[in-house]
């Protein structure tokens, strides 16, 4: 049994269609990557696992159990924690304090050592004492993961993690969410425009078109799909294109 | 029957006029999403400027009603969109609450000093008119009233859905930059949205006006009315807010018709509650809109987090308090006995203050009836405490026992009050509390059962013997501050402080990571009352008499206001704040004359006005200025790091996700 299910998950927004019967699994211990254009409906569909989001159709199970209807508290509780794309850090505490407060938040023992051995996993010793409201973005995201892990969740969700991230801060990441899944035995299920990133880091990958998925398979696979390069580089096609239209008007 | 038709046309008629105010109210918060605290006190103003002109003045009616519907409401209304209204559209709700609540109080200020107080009145339109139905009157008045209700609700639905500016208007509160892109003008279209709001909050008032006194506080808050009819419209439509206006006018007529069939020695062994509850109807009514509004969702994407001021080390802390003590016990030695009773009532303030660290300051929640727990407190000390059926009880004193009997009794208060007025957002709970806060006047307050008594009545407050003289019991005040300052600070600093934080800061990853926001919130509401109670204890000692006028539900406005804009995120600042508003109302350093007050009412606005998105209030800016210019060896870490900042989305860009708060 997989330790997540997403069960052909329709959302409608009005007349859009934003996730259009959606099914995949995460299983114990695995990277899943969610790929896809802007608009595709990631993070919908991130909303609709953790909680925010109310899909029109459509279940998700976590560890056997129906939690589509289970208010997004009670799914973190159960086990699922995840990142945002758009930060919602604390940002009148200190990076520290982000993660100890997650702690305290749940009563875990020692959430002082939950902070030192987090801050030294992600590699934020030195920002332990800055407010998270001034840190740079690749930090802050970090401090989000660093807190989500503060909780000890199972599955974990990672909502576009290297934006805002340096080339050698992305490897190191890779490493840090590697190590989360063979070392912790957690799963993690990420949402990710670096293509490299995600090929390089995830056993299996879904990819969204307009709500729905138009291809699965481990990264090598993926790669050589036809309607993933279609979806990625028809866009970029079409921008050639219209560069070399515009050339040809203006010389 | 007669007296059925006779209440039914007067409740339609007042109702009328409600909803004449509250179509302006909707106008302007779906326009500029600013709920307008002051939209009452505009119409107030507009009042008064046409008891001026039109009996004053003795202009005729056909000049001065153009002259105040047509030009100078609707300029007002563009001059407080362009220089205030224009700004709150993404702050927060503290600031945008703030900021309104200043221009309400900062508009009773110039109206009571431009308009001394005193009796006036207008006559109604056509007066000696009517038309009888049977043995049932209709004045021309309630006719010109209905007519103009009914002429605004059609006017308002074609501008609104059969025009393009209307469309254009209803768009501007969505995306006013999107709107920008496709041609039309979003700062043309709200201050047009407001020009016409403060036009009818004009009308408004002008239609009431022959039937009331002429008193600064009742026609401002006779608009609170609107709001409740407003509320039942979910501040969004219009014939909804029509119908909740009628309802409401009628219930207030029924309720007076009912009280007046009552028989008198009923109302009079209720020592005033009937009087009280009958009086608090518009309010029960709004509370009662309110609890039928949805539950507020969780939001992301918006701004999260502000800088708040350092906490200070202990050691500073011990410091400060040793050297405010210090000097509180000088200062009160070379005092005689009126300056210490002054100077200890003026530093009741900050001690009330106090408790608003703690719930707006951390907690980022707010409240408009702290005066009120504040008021309950005092209760306790003037009256003692009976607990019913069991004969356990205290008589009235100021002891340890009765400051704890007042922190436990208003923490239960407060969680009462909470847990309703928590479900909504930030703007419904300052109005929430506001209206609870003017319940407790009627129905607890001003009843001889438990309150003080009849408006204006007060009670003794006996004194401990060795806190006797006033400045033995001033300097209870301030150890009491020092005390309390030092419970507020090591909440600050405890888990708890940090959690405090972190849930004002965001909901959503709060809940994200498995926490239930609401008990922390329902907790700090509770904690904070308790300590308003405790602050009322001593009020009450101070004070030695203690009656109703004293935690009348207006000052709440003040309050709020003092704390906020001299800053409500340390204890610095309300110690200032509150002291300074201290001394205003007790004329210690001051002058007690009005023309003070009302002149730092309307310094105050100009205050917060500056401090916008700036939380941490005057105090808070001088300590950051003080720091700089002292050129204090800067231990910063900020200034090492490098990059750019956090990006900050502002509230208005993209979707915002939600889902309910607490159901589970």
């Amino acid at each position: 049994m997989a330790l997540l299910e997403v069960d052909d998950v329709h959302v409608r927004f009005g007349g859009v269609i934003a996730v259009n019967g959606a099914t995949f699994d995460v299983s114990e211990s695995s990277v899943i990557g969610l790929m896809g254009p802007n608009g595709a409906g990631k993070t919908t569909l991130f909303n609709v696992i953790t909680g925010l989001q109310t899909p029109t159709s459509g279940a998700v199970r976590f560890e056997g159990r129906d939690i589509t209807k289970v208010h997004p508290r009670l799914r973190a509780v159960a086990g699922i924690g995840r990142t945002f794309q758009r930060l919602e850090v604390f940002g009148s505490l200190t990076v520290g304090d982000n993660i100890r407060v997650a702690a305290e938040m749940r009563g875990m023992d020692s959430p002082d050592r939950v902070r030192d051995e987090l801050l030294e996993r992600v590699g934020l010793r030195a920002f332990a004492d800055v407010t998270a409201d001034s840190v740079p973005t690749g930090i802050a995201r970090l401090t989000e993961l660093a807190r989500a892990l503060a909780v000890d969740p199972r599955l974990l969700l990672l909502d576009e993690p290297s934006s805002g991230l340096s080339e050698s801060e992305t490897d190191d990441f890779a490493v840090l969410v590697r190590s989360l899944a063979e070392d912790d035995g957690r799963s993690v299920l990420i949402v990710e425009h670096d293509v490299d990133l995600v090929l390089g880091l995830c056993s299996e990958i879904h990819v969204l078109d307009f709500g729905s998925i138009i291809a699965s398979g481990p990264p090598e696979v993926i790669r050589a799909d036809k309607r993933v390069q279609d979806a990625y580089l028809g866009a970029d096609d079409e921008a050639a294109e219209a560069v070399e239209a515009l050339a040809e008007v203006l010389l | 029957m007669t007296d059925f038709v006779t209440f039914t046309i007067i409740g339609i008629v007042l109702g009328s006029t409600y909803a004449i105010a509250a179509s302006g109210l909707v106008l302007t918060y779906a326009t500029s999403n600013v709920f307008n605290f002051a939209h009452g006190a505009v119409g107030m103003v507009m009042t008064f400027l046409y008891w001026e002109l039109y009996v004053n003045q003795g202009m005729p009616l056909w000049l001065v009603l153009p002259l105040i519907l047509l030009i100078v409401a609707p300029v007002f209304g563009l001059v407080m969109e362009r220089l205030v209204m224009r700004r709150l559209t993404v702050a927060d709700v503290t600031t945008s609450l703030g900021v309104t609540v200043g221009l309400l109080v900062a508009l009773i200020g110039l109206a009571q000093q431009k308009w001394k107080p005193a009796g006036r009145s207008v006559d109604s339109f056509f007066a000696g008119n009517s038309v009888s139905f049977g043995l049932v009157r209709v004045t021309a008045q309630q006719f010109i009233t209905m007519g103009i209700a009914i002429a605004v609700a059609l006017g308002l639905y074609v501008l609104l859905n059969r025009t393009r500016i209307g469309t254009a208007m209803r768009a501007v509160v969505d995306n006013r930059d999107l709107l920008a892109l496709h041609g039309a003008r979003p700062n043309l279209l709200s201050g047009l949205a407001w020009a016409l709001g403060s036009s009818l909050a004009a009308l408004a008032g002008i239609l009431l006006a022959p039937s009331l006194s002429f008193d600064y506080t009742i026609l401002t808050f006779l608009v609170v009315n609107a709001y409740a009819a407003a509320m039942v419209g979910k501040l969004k439509s219009l014939p909804k807010t029509f119908a909740g206006a009628i309802a409401l006018g009628l219930l207030i007529n029924y309720g007076q018709w009912a009280y007046i069939s009552l028989p008198a020695s009923f109302v009079k062994d209720s020592d005033g509650l009937i009087y009280g509850i009958n009086n608090s109807l518009p309010t029960i009514f709004l509370l009662g809109a309110m609890l039928l509004l949805p539950q507020d969702k969780l939001r992301v994407g918006r701004i999260a987090g502000t800088k708040l001021p350092r906490i200070p080390s202990w050691r500073a802390t011990f410091l400060w308090s040793a050297a405010l003590l210090a000097g509180a016990y000088a200062l009160t030695g070379s005092m005689g006995i009126a300056n210490n009773s002054r100077f200890g009532q003026a530093m009741c303030l900050p001690l009330i203050m106090l408790s608003l660290v703690l719930l707006i300051g951390y907690g980022g929640d707010v409240s408009l009836c702290q005066l009120s727990f504040v008021g309950v407190g005092a209760l306790v000390a003037a009256r003692g405490f009976d607990i019913p059926f069991t004969g356990l009880g205290f008589h009235p004193q100021i002891t340890v026992l009765s400051l704890i009997t007042a922190f436990l009794l208003t923490a239960v208060v407060g969680a009462v009050v909470a847990l309703p007025a928590l479900r909504l957002r930030g703007l419904y709970i300052g109005l929430g509390t506001l209206a609870i806060a003017s319940a407790l006047d009627h129905t607890v307050f001003e009843t001889g059962l438990v309150g003080f008594g009849a408006q204006g009545s007060t009670i003794d407050v006996p004194r401990p013997g060795f806190l006797e003289s006033e400045r033995s019991f001033a300097m209870a005040v301030v150890v009491t501050f020092v005390l309390m300052a030092w419970v507020v600070l090591s909440i600050r600093r405890s888990k708890y402080g940090r959690i405090l934080l972190a849930t004002r800061d965001s909901q959503a990853a709060c809940a994200t990571l498995g926490f239930s926001t609401t008990l922390t919130r329902v907790a700090v509401f509770s904690a904070s009352a308790g300590l308003a109670g405790v602050a009322g204890v001593l009020l009450a000692g101070m004070k030695h008499t203690v009656g109703t006028l004293d935690f009348y539900f207006f000052q709440n406005l003040p309050l709020l206001l003092f704390a906020i804009v001299f800053g409500v995120t340390s204890i610095s600042g309300v110690l200032v704040g509150g002291f300074f508003y201290g001394c205003l109302s007790t004329g210690f350093l001051l002058s007690s004359d009005a023309t003070v007050k009302n002149l730092a009412y309307i310094v105050l606005f100009v205050g917060i006005r500056l401090l916008v998105n700036n939380p941490n209030g005057l105090v808070g800016l001088l300590f950051d200025q003080s720091r700089r210019l002292l050129r204090f060896r800067d231990k910063d870490p900020e200034r090492t790091t490098t990059g750019s900042p956090v990006e900050v989305y502002p509230a208005v860009v993209g979707r915002v996700v939600e889902v309910p708060v607490g159901s589970a």
